[in-house]
């Protein structure tokens, strides 16, 4: 577990250097590039190494993280996009903002029953 | 995983309505279990097996991986 | 871990009753603020919300009834149901950081095509990185308690 951390952090510094880069040079292909690249080192490191990569415990940490994470997340960028909205007179350049985020936040939710009725039904209703 | 819940449930004549409410769970949640769908936890397991003054071992069969 | 637990039932309202009510008594108020300002971003936002509302309401068809009188004898919530809502959770978390992460990306390396929806994409970018650091965090907070 220990040499994929490193691995992980090495492709993580490395993505964001490429993809950094690329914004600042105004093109897509290296940052799409460097994602893809990647994600592809890390899936075969996956599959090569013999170590054991997660098991039951930090799976069940990772999950019941993302639920706490997701309801913070949820409500905070709710409120926020709200509130740019509705002072959308006074701070008119953050408008869009406001939009994005309560956009993201409906999605979120309707992605979250979906995915929830499909557990659902995966274990045994 | 395989179980024999729904038998050990016959025997004592109990609905999945009066289980759940006995083991502190849904009905879906005994549903799901008989159905094999639904592996409960540690503590559930424990607690079925009290109930029905058995061993964890008679209700559920685990057959490797 | 009684702490843990309340922190839980807290959590878990996103499926209970009275959420439902909030949420369509929001709704409605989204649609008539969407008609009076004549603003069609605010119906957009509505119907969507109501069709999320829908699916919730299709899913636990069968425990309508519980789930609206509150009634304390019956048990809506337990290990099962809390086990789905983690994992829904994960899953919706991890394609929504990517695919913010992506379009935030392709917005702003094109900023000189569609200038406009600049504000957008760097929107889209700080917020997964706000839902990173309370990933990491609360990952680490679960961490330590187990």
């Amino acid at each position: 577990m220990e040499n994929y951390r490193i691995i992980r952090t090495i492709i993580a510094l490395f993505v964001g250097i490429i993809v950094a880069l690329s914004v600042i040079q105004e093109s897509i292909v290296p940052a799409i590039l460097a994602i893809v690249i990647g994600a592809m080192i890390s899936y075969i490191y996956k599959k090569k190494t013999n170590e054991t990569l997660e098991d039951e415990r930090i799976v069940k940490i990772s999950e019941k993280a993302s639920r706490i994470a997701m309801v913070l997340f949820s409500i905070s960028i709710a409120i926020i996009g709200l509130v740019f909205i509705t002072l959308r007179n006074e701070y008119p350049d953050f408008t869009q903002a406001g939009f994005t985020l309560s956009y993201s936040a409906v999605a979120l939710l309707a992605l979250y029953y979906i995915f929830y009725g499909y557990y659902n039904k995966k274990y045994g209703y | 995983m395989k179980n024999n819940l729904k038998v050990y449930r016959a025997m004592q004549d109990l609905t999945q309505e009066e289980l759940a409410k006995e083991l502190g769970v849904t009905r879906q949640t005994i549903i799901a279990i008989e159905k094999d769908k639904y592996d409960p936890s540690l503590i559930l397991a424990f607690k079925i097996a009290r109930f029905f003054e058995t061993s964890i071992e008679d209700i559920f069969i685990y057959q490797g991986d | 871990m009684e702490r843990s637990g309340l922190i839980m039932k807290i959590l878990s309202v996103f499926e209970s009753g009275l959420f439902i009510k909030i949420l369509s008594v929001f709704i409605s108020g989204l649609w008539i603020a969407g008609l009076l300002l004549a603003n069609i971003y605010i119906i957009i936002i509505a119907i969507v919300l109501l069709i999320a509302l829908s699916s919730v309401l299709y899913i636990h068809r069968d425990n309508l009834e519980e789930l609206f009188q509150g009634n304390s004898n019956i048990i809506v919530e337990d290990e099962r149901t809390q086990l789905i809502n983690e994992k829904a959770a994960t899953m919706t978390l991890g394609i929504l950081i990517a695919v913010a992460i992506y379009i935030g990306i392709i917005i702003i390396a094109l900023r000189n095509n569609y200038p406009q929806f600049l504000l957008a994409g760097y929107t889209l970018l700080l917020a997964a990185l706000f839902c990173f650091i309370l990933y990491f965090a609360s990952r680490a907070y679960y961490s330590r308690k187990y």
